[in-house]
């Protein structure tokens, strides 16, 4: 037994362990992903080509009667038609998503957008998280908020070089300060475990005094500076008490499938981002000015 | 000649598991059964390391377990160190102790699919204080883990076509 724990194998397996611990320890220091970062930079361009697929190619046939020079030139001519038609439809799908975010553009001009798609989902995930193809090197920033022509989706948790890690407004580790924009009353946006299924989310700390009904819309309310405001969250589909505290809280349903969403936006910067704009006479922290230029990598 | 027969071998498990990693990550690929899919990666590293020495084991585990990792919005490391020593451990215990027999290794994988996916369960959903644990380990866990285990042994006989195919023939 113990010739087992003097051997090179078994020297090498600790090794690796303490490698692999020291790289865990640093990654959640400093919050850089760096084994997400190795290895995104092998599997990005793989998820983004699978994620991009399939198309029927035509199968072409020779001609049995045509000479094999008039083949080999038809032949050439055809792969780049190939190659061109792939473009087309790229950009074809690019401007399908850039037109959809022109509006959001037009009407919120202070917003500085990045189109991204998703490229990965994780089978492991429980609420539909995912990885969108930007990151560092794209300008995203950790917290930034993610969004469709829909409506809000989600906050971008991990960010690696060239890819981006979003936690969905399913999940319960989602906070959003949200308002229904018919009663006035505030709360917060944060999933719930039986309902991230269903596509839906749950509106908590509500005043009991809330005239909420179901079919309002809640948006978010832009205190804290981490989301803009006035994003669409979704609508109040029913009001239900919690079964351990009699606490009350709405569901809400997003206009958007944040379940299978495949192309979003991602809000790199915005007018307000990073402020705390409520006034608390009892907080010793005096109320920031309002800048001028958006700041980036707000906390939640 | 072994050397080279062990590099094609190599690069036919890192072919399959690229491949197979695509499949379980792209979006909408593989659609959910009963609210989970199949963890492809986690019987070809069980099924791979049975079937080579510890050291090789050590390293597929690892990398599946690093690829596995990636895809997730959890902290990182929880596969790459669970399948670096289950792997190995795996690696030697089929090199000096254990008979590499189909029932023996579906029983070792079953093992090992219910008890890692049930710690994945612990830490990154118990733990995190969320709440309705138990109806959602019903919900999702419960299905993973069966979609999991449904898969393997064809991944086993895939596993095994290459390992004794790709090798010298004594």
């Amino acid at each position: 037994m113990s010739d087992f724990f003097k051997s090179v194998g078994f020297k090498i397996l600790m090794g690796v362990i303490s490698l692999l611990l020291v790289l865990i320890v640093i990654s959640a220091a400093t919050g850089v992903p760096i084994l997400a970062n190795v290895a995104g930079f092998i599997t990005s361009p793989l998820n983004s080509a699978s994620a991009n697929a399939v198309k029927n190619l035509d199968a072409t046939k020779k001609s049995a009667a045509e000479l094999q020079a008039e083949n080999d030139k038809l032949e050439s001519q055809i792969e780049t038609l190939r190659t061109q038609l792939v473009d087309y439809y790229n950009l074809k799908q690019e401007n399908v998503r850039l037109w959809k975010y022109y509006d959001i553009k037009v009407k919120n001009p202070s917003y500085d957008m990045m189109p991204a798609a998703v490229i990965r989902r994780d089978p492991n995930e429980n609420f539909y998280s995912f990885t969108a193809d930007k990151g560092l090197l794209a300008g995203v920033s950790v917290n930034d908020p993610v969004i469709t022509e829909n409506g809000l989706i989600g906050w971008v948790d991990k960010v690696g070089t060239t890819t981006c890690t979003v936690k969905t407004i399913l999940s319960p580790d989602t906070k959003v300060g949200v308002i229904d924009k018919n009663s006035r009353d505030s709360g917060v946006i944060s999933g719930g475990t039986k309902y991230a299924d269903q596509n839906k989310t749950m509106m908590t700390q509500i005043s009991a005094k809330n005239t909420i009904k179901p079919g309002d819309i809640v948006t978010t309310t832009g205190i804290g500076g981490i989301y803009p405001p006035n994003i669409i969250v979704g609508e109040v589909s029913e009001l239900k008490y919690n079964d351990f505290d009699t606490s009350l809280y709405a569901v809400i349903k997003p206009y958007e499938d944040v379940k299978n969403v495949k192309d979003v936006v991602i809000i790199t910067g915005f007018t307000g981002q990073g402020e705390i704009s409520i006034k608390n006479p009892l907080s010793t922290v005096s109320p920031t000015q309002p800048s001028t230029t958006p700041a980036t990598g707000a906390t939640q | 000649m072994e050397r080279r027969y062990s590099a094609i071998r190599y690069l036919a498990y890192i072919i399959e598991i690229i491949v197979f990693y695509s499949l379980s990550s792209t979006p909408g690929l593989i659609p959910n059964i009963f609210g989970g899919a199949p963890i492809f990666l986690l019987p070809i590293a069980i099924t791979i390391a049975v079937f080579e020495n510890e050291i090789s084991g050590m390293f597929i585990g690892l990398f599946c377990g690093i690829l596995l990792d990636v895809c997730g919005s959890y902290s990182q490391g929880f596969f790459a160190i669970t399948l670096a020593i289950l792997c190995f451990f795996l690696g030697f215990l089929s090199d000096n102790y254990i008979k590499i027999k189909f029932l023996t290794i579906i029983f070792t994988a079953v093992l090992i699919i219910v008890v890692l996916l049930s710690l994945h369960f612990f830490f990154f959903f118990v733990l995190q204080d969320y709440s309705d644990s138990g109806w959602f380990f019903m919900q999702h866990y419960l299905s993973r883990i069966i979609c999991t285990i449904a898969v393997t042994p064809i991944i086993y006989f895939l596993n095994k076509l290459l390992a004794e195919n790709i090798r010298e023939q004594a």
